[in-house]
C-alpha cells in the first residue's frame, strides 16, 4: 500500500515525471493524428473506389472489343439471392468537345437505374451539393430569379428526370435546337472548376448552369469484334449534372452516357445481319444457307453488387462458379463462351491506386512510431534521474521493511502511472486535434494575420503599460497596483483601436493581412477530398494508447532494477 | 510495546559475527567474532570510535545488512536463516530504526512519515481495515513527542530536534520489540540531544528494548549496559 502513497507523492510533486508524461502524451497524440488523418484518407479513397465500382467486376482485362454473352451472365447471376444487382458497362476513350476546348475522356455507358444500385451514382450527383454547409452557399452570386429556377431545375428536372434516365432526350433550349440525350460528367472534366480556399466547388463555375456550355460533343473510335478500328463517330449530349465520386482519377476522366446509346456508337449493340439478296448469285448453293441469327451485343464490364451480409470474397466465388456453370452449359450447347473472362474484386481492380496510399500510410506510421521510441528513452532518463535523486529514499524504505521487489514495484508502477497519464492526455489531445483539424487549418489559412495583429497589439499594449508603470510607479510606489491599472486600461483601448483599423475600408486591411500572413497546412484546392479526415479510429487509438502505457512501463524497467540493487546501508550512511 | 516476553529474557543473540569488505586488494575486517546478548527491556549502548564497526553491527542486528559469518537469533529464530522477504518482514515487524540524520521522506508530511512503515507489506484491503486505527496511533505518538502542531509539516519545515522526534515516532508505529538507534543525538545540540535522550529513557521505562549506538561516553553512561567495540571486537 505504501507504494501507491509514494508514487502519488512523486508523481505530482516533481516536474520530471510530468515532463516524461508529457513526452508520452505528445507521442500518443502524434501517432493518433497521423494514423487518423492518413488512415482517414485511405478510408475515403477506399469508400469512393468501392462505391464507384461495386463489389466485383467481370471483364476481359485490357480488351477494347469487350465480350458478348453478357445478358446470359447477368441473368444467371440474378438467379442467386446473394446478388443484389449486376449491370453491364460499355466504355471507350474519347474526345469531349466542350464550348472552347477539347479534353480526353473515358466515356462510360451505363443504365442509371441499375448502375445506381451497384454504385453510389445517385448520391454522388453533385448538384445540388449534399453537404449542408455547401448547400447554403451553392447558389450565392446568382440573381434571385435564376436561383429559384436553378434550384428547381437541379432538384426536379436534371437529377430525377435526366441524370437517372440518360436515354431521355432533353428538349431544346434554343429555338433552332433539337432534343439530344443527356450526359453526366465527372466534376473535374470540364476544367471550369477551381476549388476556393475552403476546398468548395462553386456552382457559378459549373458546366451545368449554362445552357450553352452544357452542350458537349463526344467523339469516339469504335472497334469491330476482331479489333479493327472503324470510322470515328460523334454525338452531342447535354450535361445534366456533374458527378463527384471522390476518386480524382474518375472525376477527371469519366463522362457517363446512356448504355444503349454508347453501345450503338461503339458498334457493340446486338444486331441482326441483313439477309443476302436471293437474286444475287454469289456462287454458293442457297440450300446450304443456315438461318440468320441475331448477333449478341458486347460490353466491357459487368459490375456486381452483393446482397447485404454477403462478403466480397463470397461474391467473387459465386461469380466464378456462375461463369464455370455457363461455360460448361455453353460447351454442351455449342454456344460461344468468352473464356478469358476474369472476376476481380474492387480492391484487386484498384490495387495500384490503393497500394500507393497504403504504402504512404504504412511508411508514415512506421516513421512516427520510430520517432515515438523517444518517449521510452525520455521515461528511462527521467527514472534514472529520479533513481539518482531518490537513492536515500529507497534506503529509508528498505530500513522500514520494504523489500527489493517492493522497490522495483514502486518504479514500475510509477512508470505505468506516467504511461497511463500520458496516454490519457495523449488520447484527449489527439482527439481534440483530429476533430478540429479543419477549423485549425481554416484558421491558419484565413485568420492568422488578424489573430497575429490582435496578439501583437496586446503585447505592445502590455509593454506600454509596463513602461508607464515604471514611470508612474517610481514616484507613486506600488508597482503591482499600477501595472494592473495601466494594463486593464491600455489593453482594451488598444484592442478597440486595432479592431477599427483592421475593419477600415470594408476590412481591406484585415483581408490583406490575412493574405500576407497565412500558413497553409493542407490546401484543399489541390487535393481530391474537400476536407482533412477528422474522425479518430477508436481501435487504432486504443492500440496507440496501450503502446504509450507500455512505453512508460518499459522505460522504468532498467532504472527500477538499478534502484532495487542500490545498497541501502550505503544510501543511508551520510546526510 | 508489543513484547510479551518476560523481562531479562534474551531477545536477541549474536554469535560469532564476522563482517568484512574487500576494497580493491585490501580486506577490511569490520566485525571480528562479535558475541552479544540483548535482553528484553534492556537499554544497551554500543560505544566505539568512528570506524569501529558499531553501525555495521547495528545494521546486522536490524537485518539491514548481512554478516559473512555467525548468526543472529531473535526470539529463538535465526534472522538470516531465510533470505529475502523473511528478513524484510523481520525488519518491518520487530525492528524500529532511528538514524543520526533522521532520514525522513521529504515529500511526505510528519504524519505521513510516521504512518508509512505501517503500510509496508499490507494490501489495499488490509490497509483499509487498520487505516483509522494506525492514523490515531500516529497522531498519538506525535502528540507524545510534543509535535501535535507540526503533523502536517514536511521535514524541510521542521527543526533537527523535531525531525528526530518524528523519526522516533516512525520507528515506534509498528510497536517494535527492538529499537535500534544510530547516534540519534549526534546531529543535535546538547539541549535538544538531552530532550531526545529523555524520550528514550521514557520509552525504556515503558519496557522498550533499546540498542543505542554512540561514540559519546556521557550518553553511553545513561544506559543500563555498555558494550565497547574496538576494531570490530567487543572488549
Amino acid at each position: 500500500m505504501y507504494k501507491y502513497k509514494i508514487i502519488t507523492k512523486y508523481l505530482f510533486r516533481k516536474l520530471a515525471p510530468l515532463f516524461a508524461a508529457s513526452s508520452v502524451m505528445l507521442c500518443v497524440a502524434m501517432m493518433i493524428v497521423v494514423m487518423s488523418v492518413m488512415g482517414g484518407f485511405l478510408n475515403l479513397l477506399k469508400d469512393s473506389l468501392k462505391s464507384a465500382t461495386g463489389d466485383i467486376v467481370i471483364s476481359v482485362p485490357h480488351n477494347v472489343t469487350g465480350f458478348s454473352g453478357y445478358e446470359q451472365i447477368i441473368d444467371e447471376l440474378h438467379k442467386n439471392p446473394k446478388i443484389l444487382q449486376a449491370t453491364p458497362i460499355v466504355q471507350s476513350l474519347g474526345l469531349c468537345s466542350l464550348k472552347n476546348h477539347h479534353v480526353p475522356v473515358k466515356v462510360r455507358g451505363i443504365i442509371p437505374s441499375q448502375y445506381a444500385k451497384v454504385t453510389n451514382y445517385q448520391s454522388t450527383l453533385h448538384w445540388p451539393p449534399k453537404d449542408p454547409e455547401d448547400k447554403k452557399t451553392w447558389l450565392d452570386g446568382f440573381h434571385p430569379a435564376d436561383k429559384s429556377y436553378l434550384q428547381r431545375t437541379m432538384n426536379e428536372h436534371f437529377n430525377k428526370k435526366y441524370a437517372t434516365n440518360l436515354h431521355k432526350k432533353m428538349p431544346p433550349t434554343t429555338p433552332n435546337g433539337k432534343a439530344i440525350p443527356s450526359a453526366v460528367m465527372g466534376i473535374y472534366v470540364s476544367n471550369f472548376h477551381v476549388k476556393d480556399q475552403n476546398g468548395k466547388l462553386n456552382f457559378r463555375n459549373s458546366i451545368v448552369q449554362d445552357p450553352e456550355n452544357r452542350r458537349i460533343s463526344i467523339n469516339i473510335i469504335p472497334f469491330s469484334k476482331s479489333g479493327m478500328p472503324a470510322s470515328p463517330t460523334a454525338k452531342q449530349f447535354n450535361v445534366v449534372n456533374e458527378i463527384k465520386t471522390g476518386s480524382h482519377e474518375a472525376d477527371k476522366l469519366n463522362v457517363y452516357v446512356d448504355f444503349h446509346t454508347l453501345q450503338k456508337m461503339l458498334l457493340m449493340d446486338p444486331y441482326t445481319p441483313v439477309p443476302k439478296d436471293p437474286n444475287q448469285d454469289d456462287g454458293f448453293d442457297d440450300e446450304d444457307q443456315t438461318p440468320i441469327k441475331k448477333i449478341s451485343g458486347r460490353v466491357h464490364e459487368i459490375l456486381v453488387k452483393a446482397a447485404p451480409n454477403t462478403t466480397t470474397a463470397q461474391l467473387k466465388k459465386i461469380a466464378q462458379e456462375t461463369l464455370i456453370k455457363i461455360k460448361s452449359k455453353n460447351s454442351r450447347d455449342g454456344t460461344h463462351y468468352e473464356s478469358s473472362l476474369v472476376v476481380q474484386t474492387w480492391e484487386e481492380q484498384n490495387r495500384l491506386q490503393l497500394g500507393a496510399v497504403q504504402n504512404e500510410v504504412s511508411m508514415l506510421s512506421f516513421l512516427i512510431g520510430f520517432m515515438s521510441i523517444v518517449a521510452v528513452f525520455m521515461v528511462a532518463l527521467t527514472f534514472y534521474m529520479i533513481v539518482l535523486n531518490k537513492t536515500k529514499d529507497m534506503g529509508i524504505l528498505r530500513a522500514i521493511g520494504a523489500s527489493q521487489f517492493g522497490i522495483i514495484n514502486i518504479f514500475l508502477a510509477y512508470g505505468l502511472a506516467i504511461g497511463i497519464l500520458g496516454s490519457i492526455a495523449g488520447l484527449a489531445l489527439g482527439y481534440g486535434v483530429v476533430t478540429n483539424l479543419n477549423p485549425i487549418q481554416h484558421w491558419l489559412a484565413n485568420d492568422l494575420g488578424v489573430s497575429a495583429a490582435y496578439a501583437g497589439t496586446i503585447i505592445a499594449a502590455f509593454a506600454l503599460a509596463f513602461i508607464t508603470t515604471i514611470a508612474i510607479g517610481s514616484s507613486k510606489g506600488n508597482y503591482i497596483k499600477w501595472l494592473k491599472r495601466t494594463t486593464l486600461t491600455l489593453i482594451p483601448i488598444a484592442i478597440i483601436i486595432c479592431y477599427f483599423i483592421l475593419n477600415a475600408n470594408d476590412g481591406e486591411i484585415a483581408y490583406n493581412l490575412n493574405q500576407q500572413i497565412s500558413f497553409v497546412m493542407w490546401d484543399p484546392r489541390v487535393y481530391v477530398f474537400d476536407k482533412i479526415p477528422d474522425t479518430v479510429d477508436t481501435n487504432k487509438a486504443i492500440i496507440v494508447a496501450i503502446g504509450g502505457i507500455l512505453s512508460g512501463l518499459f522505460g522504468a524497467v532498467i532504472p527500477a532494477i538499478i534502484a532495487s540493487l542500490k545498497d541501502p546501508v550505503e544510501a543511508l550512511r551520510y546526510e | 510495546m508489543n513484547n510479551k516476553q518476560t523481562k531479562n529474557q534474551p531477545l536477541l543473540l549474536c554469535q560469532n559475527l564476522h563482517k568484512h569488505y574487500t576494497v580493491g586488494s585490501e580486506d577490511l575486517h569490520i566485525l571480528n567474532n562479535v558475541n552479544l546478548t540483548i535482553n528484553q527491556g534492556q537499554f544497551i549502548s554500543i560505544l566505539g570510535a568512528s570506524g569501529s564497526g558499531k553501525s555495521t553491527l547495528l545494521h546486522i542486528l536490524g537485518g539491514f545488512d548481512t554478516p559473512n559469518q555467525g548468526k543472529v537469533t531473535f526470539n529463538g529464530k535465526q534472522v538470516f536463516a531465510y533470505k529475502g522477504s523473511s528478513v524484510d518482514k523481520y525488519r518491518s515487524k520487530h525492528i524500529g530504526f532511528v538514524f543520526q540524520f533522521y532520514h525522513l521522506l521529504p515529500e511526505l508530511t510528519a504524519l505521513e512519515n510516521v504512518i508509512i512503515p505501517a503500510m509496508v507489506g499490507k494490501s489495499f484491503f488490509a490497509w483499509q481495515k487498520c487505516k483509522k486505527e494506525t492514523k490515531l496511533r500516529a497522531i498519538q505518538l506525535l502528540t507524545d513527542m510534543n509535535l501535535q502542531d507540526r503533523m502536517n509539516h514536511k521535514p524541510a519545515k521542521l527543526s533537527g530536534g523535531e525531525r528526530q522526534r518524528v523519526a522516533i515516532a516512525r520507528a515506534l508505529i509498528n510497536k517494535p520489540a527492538l529499537l535500534l538507534t544510530d547516534e540519534p543525538t549526534g546531529n543535535l545540540d546538547t539541549k535538544t540531544g538531552n530532550q531526545i535522550m529523555e524520550i528514550f529513557h521514557a520509552l525504556h521505562k515503558q519496557g522498550q528494548t533499546i540498542v543505542f549506538v554512540t561514540h559519546d561516553q556521557n550518553i553511553a553512561n545513561q544506559t543500563q549496559k555498555q558494550v565497547t567495540l574496538t576494531n570490530g571486537k567487543i572488549i
